[in-house]
C-alpha cells in the first residue's frame, strides 16, 4: 500500500473477491473441489425418492430465490408479480414440449427459449411499472399475478391455451446431449447444476456496474440516476433479469414434476420465496441460498405443524422486518469485511482526524495546465424559468459560466438556488427557457445524460448510498463511462474485466483527493460509518469520479468547522487550479465565497438580482435587503 | 374464431338482444351500490392510514374478516331457540358495536406491535411486514376457526314481510337497504368528526405534515393510534355489515376484500377519503355492469385491470391532487 | 480454510440428518390424500373419518394377522403440487399398501403416473372426472359414478322430472364442476335442447356474492337453475341471494349441497323445494348403514354425502389387504389384484360394488333429493335410461 494509500492494480487482481473476503487462487480452487464433490455425493446420500425430490425441489427453491434476489434485493424493487414469471417459465415448457399444442422442441433449446421468452415478459412489466415506487409497484406487480393465474384458470376456453383449472401434464422426457434425464438423480444433477450457475452468476453481477447501478438504485434512485445510472434501463434489466431466472426455473419445474396446474404460482408460494430471501438477508447471495435451504427443507421436518406452516411465514415476515431487517446472514462479520472499527486501521493504531489532514501537493492525480480562465462559455442558461404550478421557484435566469470559472451562487433560503441545479443536472425540465452545455442543448435531457455529458453535481442534504461501501459509491459513478452488458460480465469477457480495472483506477484515484481519509481500509466502509465531514468529502469525490467536467456543489461547506471549511476551500480551488474543473457553487458562508468566486451571482425569488465580482455583490443594496431586510426609515 | 369470440364473451347469447342487458341494469345498479357501499368502507380505512402515515396497511383486509367473524359470534349469541333474545334493531347495534370495538382495538395492537418499530424504516421493510400481518392474522383464523364459513341466522331478525320489497322489477332487500343505510351513517359520522371536531383537525394537520403537527404539539403518536383505531372500526363495521348481508363469512374473504377496498382508495384518490367513499361506489357499480357484459369470473379481472390503469396514467386518484416530489 | 471445513460439515450434517423411513411390515398402513387444510377440509375431514371408523372396527377385531393398522394423513390442500409431493411420500414407505383418494379430480389428474408407478392402489371416493379411468392406469379405483354418468343422468332429471325447456346453469371453476356442467349440457343438447335454451356462466368458488351474475340469470328466465358449486355454503348462498331477486325457477344443486346443517340450516327456508342429485342413496335409509352412520355421528358429528363412500373403500381396501394377507403375499401388486377382483361388494352404499375393468364403479347411479322442510326428501334414482 503506498503512502497515499492507494494500491497498485497488479494486487487486486490477484485477490479476487468472494462475498467480501479476500481469498486466493488456490482456496477458490478447493472450494469449488469441495462444493463438486458434494454435489456429486449428496444425492446417493438421500434414503429414498422422497427425500430426493424434495432435494430437488430445494435446488429449483434456490435458484428461484436468487432471483428474486436480484430484482427486490439488489434492486429493491418489490416485485409481487415475480411468481408469474416462474409460473410462464413452467407453461411455456408445457407449450414446447408436450402434446399439448403438439411441439416437441429438445430440452437445450426449451431452456433457454423460455428463460428469454419469460425475460421477455419481466421487460414488459418493467416498462409497464417505470413511474412507480415502493407501494404502488408493490400493488400493481400484485394486481398483475391475480390476472395471471386467472388468465390461467380461464384460458381454457374457447381455444384451450392453458389448460384451465386441470393445468396440463405428461410431458416429453428431457434429454441432454444424449443424457436421458428421467430419475430424481439425474434430476437433482441437473438442478443443482443449473442452481451452481446461478449462484456464480449472482457473484458476478454483484461486483459489477450492473450490481452497483442496481444497488445505487435501491439505496437512493434519485442519486444514482444524478450520477450517471441510467435508472429507467436498469430498472427493466432488474424485472428482466428476476424474470429469467425465475423462467428457466419455471421450465425445470415443470419438467421435474412434469405437470403444471395454476396452484403452483399463486400468492402463497410468492410468500415463501420472499421469506427465503429476507430470512437470509436482501441482497446477500449466499445468505438467499441458505434461506431457500433452510425454509424448503423445515417444512418436511414439521409436517405435523404444516397447518401453522403459513402462520410461521407471516411471523418470520413481522419478526425480521422489526427486530433484524438485514435477515440471519445480512452483515455478519464472518462473511464480509464491513465491521471494522471506523478510527481504527489495520495496524489497530487509533488515528486522530488531524493526523489525516492532506494538502495540495499531496494530491497525485493527472494535472491540467495551469490555471487561466478561458473566454469560452461551457454553461449557458437562456431566460430559465421553472413554474411549480403556480409558484414560481426560477424566473427567466440567465447566465453563462466560462471554462475553468468558479462561480458562487448565493441567495436567501428558498430563492431558487438548488430548483437551478435541479434544472441543470435535469431532474425535472424547466417550464420554459435553454440550458446548453458547450454549445449543445441539453434542456430536458434525463439526469444520467447529463452526467454523461460531462456535468456532475452533489446534493445539499447528502445523498449517499449509505450501505455501500466508500469505494463502490465512487465506483458507482463510472455507470456512465462503461458499457459492459450482462453477457460480458456473467462471462467475464475482457472488455468487462477492463473496465472494471478503470472504474477502480479512477475510484480510487478520486478518492485520493482527500488523503487518507477516505482511501485505506477506509474503502470497504460502509457509507453511513463516516463522519459528517468524510460524508461531505465523499460526496464530492463520488461526483468527481462521473470524470466531469463541470461541477456542481451545493453547499459543500455545510456543517463543517471552521478548520475543514478552510480545507475545502483549498480542496476546490486546487481543483480548478491544478485539475481544470469548472464549479458552480452554492454557498452560504460567504467567507469560503470571497476565496474561492471568480464571480458571484445572487438569487432571489427566482430572479438573478445581482452579477459581478465578490465585492460588487457583497455591496449590491437589493443584495443587502434580500438577506437583512430593508432598512427602516 | 369470431364465433369462437362472440361466444365467448356472451356466453349466454349467441342471439341475445340489447334487451336481455337492458333490463338487468336497474338491478345491477342495486347490486352495485350495495357492493359500493362495502367497498367504500373498507376503502376508508386504507386511505386513512395511508393519508397519515403513507403506508398501506397490508393487513386491514383481514381485520375485515375478524370483524365479519366478531359480527358473528354476537349474533350468535344473542339468537336462542325461538329467535332473538333482544330487538332486532337491539342485536344488529351490538354486533356492530363490538365488532367495531373489536377490530378497532385490533387495529392499534398491528400498529403497535408490526409497524410502530418500522416508522423509519425503509418503505420495502414496512410493506413486508404489513405483507406478513396479513398471512399471520388470515392463518390464525384458519386454525382457530376452521375452513368452514359461519352462517348468519339472519331470517330471524327481519319478519318475513319486510324482508324483500320491489319497485317495478328490481328487487331490495331489507338488508341491503340496511347495511347502505349504517354504511352511509358511518360515513356521515366520520365526515362529521373529521371537519367540525378538534381530533379531527388534529389528524388532518398530522395527514398533511406529520412533523409540523409534532412541533405545534400535537401528540402525532396518538393520532397514528386513532387513525388506525378508527379506520380498522370502519373495517370490522364492513365486515359485520357484509356478513349480515350474504350471510356468512369465512377465513379467506378478507383477501379478496381487501384487494378491491384498496383498489377503491386508490381508484378514488389514496389520502383522500371522499376519494374513497367515491372509488368504492364506483367500483361496486363497474363490477355489477361487468357481469352483464362478460362471463362472471371475469368480474375480478375487472377490478386488478381498473387498478392497473389509474396506477399507471393518473396515479393520484380521480379526486386526488398531483404532488409533486420535493427534491 | 476453516470456513471451508465449516460449511462442508454443515452440508453433510443436514445431509446425514435425514431420518431413515424403514422397511418394516410389523404394521400395516394406508394412506389417506385429501385436502384437509383448506376450503374443503370439511368434506375430506368427514372422509378421513369415515375411514378411520372402518380401520377402528378392523382393529377392534384384530386388525389383520394381529397387525394393526394405522392411518396416515397426507393433506395437499387441493393443491396438485403438493398431491404430487405426498403421493412421493406415500409410495416411499413400504409398510403403506393402498391409498384412499385424492377425492378431487385435480389432484388424482396429479398424482395417477406416481401412484402407478410404485403400484400403490388408489381407491377414490368423490373424483369424477371421466377420463381418470380413460388413461389406462389400472391402480385407479372409484366408489363413485363418473360425470358423464352424472352429467346424463342429471339432463334426464331436468327434461324428464322437472320438464324444464330453459335452463341457467351457474359453475365454478373448478374440474369436478367444469365436468358436471359440460356433461350436463351435453346431454341436455342430446334430449333436444339448444344453444338458446341454455343459458351458461361461471361463478367464484367462496364469493359471499353472487348477486351480479344472478341477476343475469333473472333476466334469462330459466325453468331450472342448476348450481353447480363444491360445498354446500356456496350453494346457500346460491339459493338465498336467487329467491332474494326474485328467480323463480326450481333451484337444482349438486353433491356437496346434500348437507342438513350448512344447505338447508344455512339458507334458512330459502332452500325449501331446492333439487339435490347425489352419488349415493340416502345413507339413513339404508338399514347395512346404521351401524356405520351411529358410531361416526357419535364421534365426529353430522354426516353429510362424502362420508359413507370412504367408510365403504375402506373395507374394499382392507378386505383386499387382509386376502392377500392370507394367500401370503402380503405386497402392492397384490393388495392390487385383489381390489381389481372386487365383486359384488356388500358394503353399506346399498348396491353392491363391482369395479369395471378401467376401475370404474359398475352401474353407476344417480339419486336424487328434494328439500323438505328439514330434511332431504329421496325422489328418484336415474340409470341412465
Amino acid at each position: 500500500m503506498g503512502p497515499d494509500g492507494r494500491e497498485g492494480p497488479g494486487k487486486s487482481l490477484m485477490r479476487p473477491e468472494i462475498a467480501g473476503i479476500a481469498w486466493s487462487q488456490r482456496q477458490k480452487a478447493m472450494g469449488f473441489v469441495l462444493i463438486g464433490i458434494t454435489l456429486v455425493i449428496v444425492p446417493h446420500l438421500m434414503p429414498n425418492n422422497y427425500w430426493l425430490r424434495i432435494y430437488g425441489m430445494t435446488g429449483i427453491y434456490v435458484m428461484l430465490a436468487l432471483g428474486l434476489n436480484v430484482v427486490a434485493g439488489f434492486a429493491g424493487l418489490l416485485d409481487l408479480a415475480y411468481v408469474a414469471f416462474f409460473g410462464i417459465g413452467g407453461y411455456l415448457f408445457a407449450f414446447f414440449s408436450s402434446h399439448h399444442f403438439d411441439i416437441h422442441l429438445p430440452f437445450p433449446l426449451v431452456l433457454p427459449l423460455s428463460a428469454l421468452v419469460t425475460m421477455g415478459f419481466g421487460f414488459a412489466l418493467g416498462a409497464v411499472s417505470l413511474r412507480l415506487k415502493g407501494d404502488y409497484l408493490a400493488i400493481v406487480t400484485l394486481a398483475f399475478a391475480q390476472i395471471f393465474k386467472l388468465l390461467l384458470f380461464n384460458l381454457d376456453r374457447p381455444v384451450n391455451i392453458t389448460g384451465g383449472v386441470n393445468g396440463i401434464f405428461n410431458f416429453d422426457p428431457i434429454e441432454i446431449f444424449g443424457f436421458k434425464i428421467v430419475s430424481p438423480i439425474a434430476y437433482s444433477y441437473l438442478i443443482w447444476f443449473l442452481a451452481l450457475v446461478v449462484i456464480i452468476g449472482s457473484f458476478r453481477i454483484k461486483r459489477s456496474r450492473f450490481g452497483r447501478g442496481w444497488e445505487a438504485i435501491r439505496e437512493d434512485e434519485l442519486a444514482a440516476e444524478a450520477m450517471g445510472v441510467n435508472t429507467t434501463r436498469m430498472k427493466l434489466w432488474a424485472f428482466a433479469g428476476g424474470a429469467f431466472i425465475a423462467g428457466a426455473s419455471g421450465t425445470l419445474f415443470a419438467s421435474f414434476q412434469d405437470s403444471v396446474f395454476p396452484n403452483s404460482f399463486d400468492f402463497q408460494q410468492l410468500v415463501v420465496i420472499y421469506c427465503m430471501v429476507i430470512l437470509g438477508g436482501m441482497g446477500n447471495i449466499v445468505g438467499v441460498t441458505l434461506g431457500a435451504i433452510l425454509l424448503s427443507i423445515l417444512p418436511e421436518f414439521l409436517r405435523e405443524y404444516g397447518a401453522y406452516r403459513m402462520m410461521f411465514y407471516g411471523l418470520i415476515l413481522i419478526v425480521l422486518m422489526a427486530l433484524r431487517p438485514q435477515g440471519l446472514l445480512g452483515e455478519i462479520g464472518f462473511l464480509t469485511k464491513k465491521m471494522k472499527r471506523p478510527d481504527k486501521d489495520e495496524t489497530g493504531v487509533l488515528k486522530a482526524s488531524t493526523d489525516l489532514y492532506y494538502d495540495v501537493d499531496s494530491m497525485k492525480a493527472p494535472r491540467k495546465a495551469g490555471y487561466s480562465i478561458d473566454r469560452r462559455p461551457i454553461l449557458e442558461l437562456n431566460n430559465v424559468t421553472m413554474n411549480f404550478g403556480g409558484l414560481v421557484a426560477v424566473d427567466h435566469l440567465s447566465l453563462t459560466l466560462r471554462e475553468r470559472e468558479i462561480l458562487s451562487v448565493i441567495g436567501p433560503n428558498g430563492a431558487g438556488k438548488t430548483t437551478a441545479f435541479n434544472l441543470i443536472s435535469g431532474i425535472y425540465p424547466p417550464t420554459s427557457g435553454k440550458v446548453l452545455f458547450e454549445g449543445t442543448n441539453i434542456t430536458g435531457l434525463k439526469p444520467h445524460q447529463v452526467v454523461e455529458i460531462g456535468i456532475a453535481r452533489t446534493f445539499q442534504n447528502l445523498r449517499l448510498f449509505n450501505k455501500m461501501s466508500v469505494l463502490d459509491n465512487a465506483k458507482v459513478s463510472q455507470f456512465c463511462r462503461t458499457k459492459s452488458g450482462p453477457l460480458s460480465i456473467l462471462l467475464r469477457l475482457p472488455r468487462h474485466r477492463t473496465e472494471e480495472r478503470e472504474t477502480e483506477k479512477v475510484a480510487k484515484e478520486m478518492l485520493s483527493l482527500f488523503g487518507a481519509r477516505l482511501t485505506g481500509y477506509r474503502f470497504d466502509q460502509g457509507a453511513m460509518f463516516l463522519s459528517y465531514a468524510n460524508r461531505r468529502r465523499l460526496e464530492i469525490a463520488r461526483a468527481m469520479s462521473t470524470n466531469a467536467k463541470l461541477l456542481m456543489l451545493d453547499e459543500p461547506s455545510a456543517g463543517m468547522n471552521p478548520q475543514e471549511t478552510v480545507e475545502i476551500t483549498e480542496f476546490i480551488k486546487a481543483l480548478r487550479d491544478i485539475y481544470g474543473y469548472t464549479i458552480l457553487v452554492i454557498e452560504h458562508k460567504l467567507n469560503v465565497v470571497k476565496t474561492i468566486s471568480d464571480r458571484v451571482i445572487a438569487l432571489d425569488y427566482g430572479r438573478k438580482i445581482a452579477e459581478g465580482s465578490y465585492e460588487e455583490v457583497a455591496s449590491n443594496k437589493q443584495v443587502i435587503e434580500a438577506y437583512l431586510g430593508r432598512k427602516k426609515n | 374464431m369470431i364465433h369462437g369470440i362472440r361466444t365467448f364473451l356472451y356466453p349466454a347469447c349467441s342471439g341475445n338482444d340489447m334487451d336481455f342487458y337492458l333490463q338487468q341494469l336497474p338491478q345491477q345498479l342495486v347490486n352495485g351500490l350495495t357492493l359500493g357501499g362495502v367497498y367504500a368502507l373498507i376503502a376508508i380505512g386504507y386511505t386513512m392510514v395511508y393519508g397519515i402515515l403513507s403506508m398501506l396497511n397490508f393487513a386491514h383486509g383481514e381485520i375485515y374478516m375478524i370483524g365479519g367473524f366478531v359480527g358473528w359470534w354476537v349474533l350468535h349469541l344473542l339468537i336462542g331457540e325461538s329467535g332473538p333474545v333482544l330487538h332486532v334493531s337491539l342485536v344488529i347495534s351490538l354486533m356492530l358495536i363490538i365488532a367495531m370495538g373489536m377490530t378497532g382495538l385490533l387495529g392499534i395492537a398491528v400498529e403497535r406491535f408490526a409497524y410502530r418499530p418500522l416508522r423509519k424504516a425503509p418503505r420495502m421493510n414496512l410493506l413486508l411486514s404489513a405483507l406478513g400481518v396479513s398471512i399471520f392474522l388470515q392463518n390464525l383464523v384458519l386454525h382457530h376457526q376452521g375452513a368452514k364459513a359461519r352462517f348468519f341466522l339472519v331470517s330471524s331478525l327481519i319478519p318475513e314481510s319486510l324482508r324483500l320489497f320491489q319497485v317495478g322489477e328490481v328487487v331490495f332487500s331489507f338488508m341491503r337497504i340496511l347495511v347502505i343505510v349504517v354504511a352511509f351513517l358511518l360515513m356521515t359520522g366520520l365526515t362529521f368528526m373529521i371537519k367540525r371536531t378538534k381530533v379531527g383537525k388534529a389528524m388532518r394537520a398530522t395527514a398533511q405534515d406529520i412533523e409540523a403537527a409534532s412541533f405545534m404539539g400535537i401528540d402525532v403518536d396518538r393520532m397514528i393510534v386513532f387513525v388506525f383505531l378508527i379506520g380498522s372500526a370502519l373495517g370490522g363495521a364492513a365486515g359485520t355489515l357484509v356478513g349480515l348481508l350474504f350471510t356468512q363469512v369465512d377465513y379467506y374473504v378478507g383477501f379478496q376484500a381487501g384487494l378491491k377496498g384498496f383498489t377503491a382508495a386508490v381508484l378514488g384518490g389514496i389520502g383522500n377519503i371522499y376519494g374513497a367513499m367515491f372509488g368504492g361506489i364506483l367500483l361496486g357499480l363497474l363490477e355489477s355492469i361487468a357481469t352483464t357484459f362478460f362471463p362472471a369470473t371475469y368480474k375480478d379481472v375487472v377490478a386488478f385491470v381498473v387498478l392497473i390503469l389509474v396506477l399507471i396514467f393518473r396515479p393520484w386518484g380521480l379526486m386526488g391532487e398531483k404532488v409533486p416530489e420535493k427534491v | 480454510m476453516k470456513k471451508f471445513i465449516c460449511i462442508g460439515l454443515l452440508i453433510a450434517g443436514l445431509a446425514f440428518s435425514f431420518p431413515e423411513l424403514g422397511y418394516t411390515q410389523k404394521v400395516i398402513r394406508v394412506g389417506n390424500a385429501g385436502a384437509f387444510t383448506g376450503d374443503a377440509a370439511a368434506p375430506c375431514m368427514e372422509i378421513f373419518n369415515s375411514a378411520q371408523v372402518a380401520i377402528d372396527e378392523w382393529n377392534a377385531k384384530g386388525g389383520i394377522k394381529g397387525m394393526k393398522i394405522e392411518h396416515l394423513m397426507g393433506d395437499d390442500a387441493m393443491d396438485p403440487a403438493q398431491a404430487v409431493s405426498v403421493a412421493h411420500k406415500f409410495c416411499a414407505d413400504s409398510s403403506i399398501l393402498g391409498v384412499i383418494g385424492p377425492p378431487m379430480s385435480h389432484t388424482a389428474q396429479a398424482t395417477l403416473k406416481i401412484y402407478n408407478g410404485c403400484d400403490l392402489v388408489n381407491i377414490t371416493t368423490a373424483a369424477s372426472k371421466p377420463d381418470l379411468t380413460e388413461q389406462g392406469f389400472k391402480n385407479f379405483f372409484r366408489v363413485n359414478a363418473r360425470n358423464d354418468v352424472h352429467g346424463w343422468n342429471c339432463a334426464l332429471f331436468i327434461t324428464r322430472n322437472l320438464k324444464a325447456k330453459r335452463i341457467a346453469i351457474l359453475n365454478e371453476k373448478v374440474a369436478y364442476c367444469e365436468s358436471i356442467a359440460g356433461e350436463t349440457i351435453k346431454g341436455l343438447k342430446k334430449l333436444g335442447l339448444t344453444d338458446k335454451d341454455i343459458m351458461q356462466d361461471t361463478i367464484v368458488g367462496g364469493a359471499k356474492d353472487f348477486s351480479p351474475v344472478l341477476t343475469k340469470v333473472k333476466a334469462f328466465n330459466p325453468d331450472v337453475l342448476f348450481f353447480v358449486a363444491t360445498t354446500a355454503p356456496d350453494q346457500a348462498i346460491g339459493v338465498r341471494q336467487a329467491r332474494d331477486l326474485g328467480i323463480k325457477a326450481v333451484f337444482f344443486g349438486t353433491e356437496g349441497a346434500r348437507d342438513k346443517k350448512d344447505f338447508i340450516g344455512a339458507a334458512e327456508g330459502a332452500a325449501e323445494g331446492a333439487y339435490v342429485y347425489h352419488f349415493a342413496p340416502d345413507v339413513y335409509a339404508i338399514p347395512e348403514a346404521s351401524g356405520y352412520t351411529k358410531k361416526f355421528e357419535s364421534k365426529y358429528g353430522s354426516l353429510s354425502g362424502f362420508g359413507p363412500p370412504a367408510y365403504e373403500a375402506m373395507n374394499i381396501l382392507l378386505t383386499a389387504i387382509d386376502r392377500a394377507e392370507k394367500a401370503g403375499k402380503l405386497n402392492r401388486k397384490e393388495v392390487l389384484k385383489n381390489v381389481a377382483e372386487t365383486k359384488n361388494f356388500k358394503g353399506i352404499l346399498g348396491f353392491p360394488v363391482t369395479f369395471d375393468p378401467k376401475g370404474d364403479l359398475e352401474g353407476g347411479a344417480t339419486y336424487f333429493f328434494q328439500v323438505m322442510g328439514k330434511e332431504f326428501k329421496y325422489i328418484t334414482v336415474m340409470t341412465g335410461k
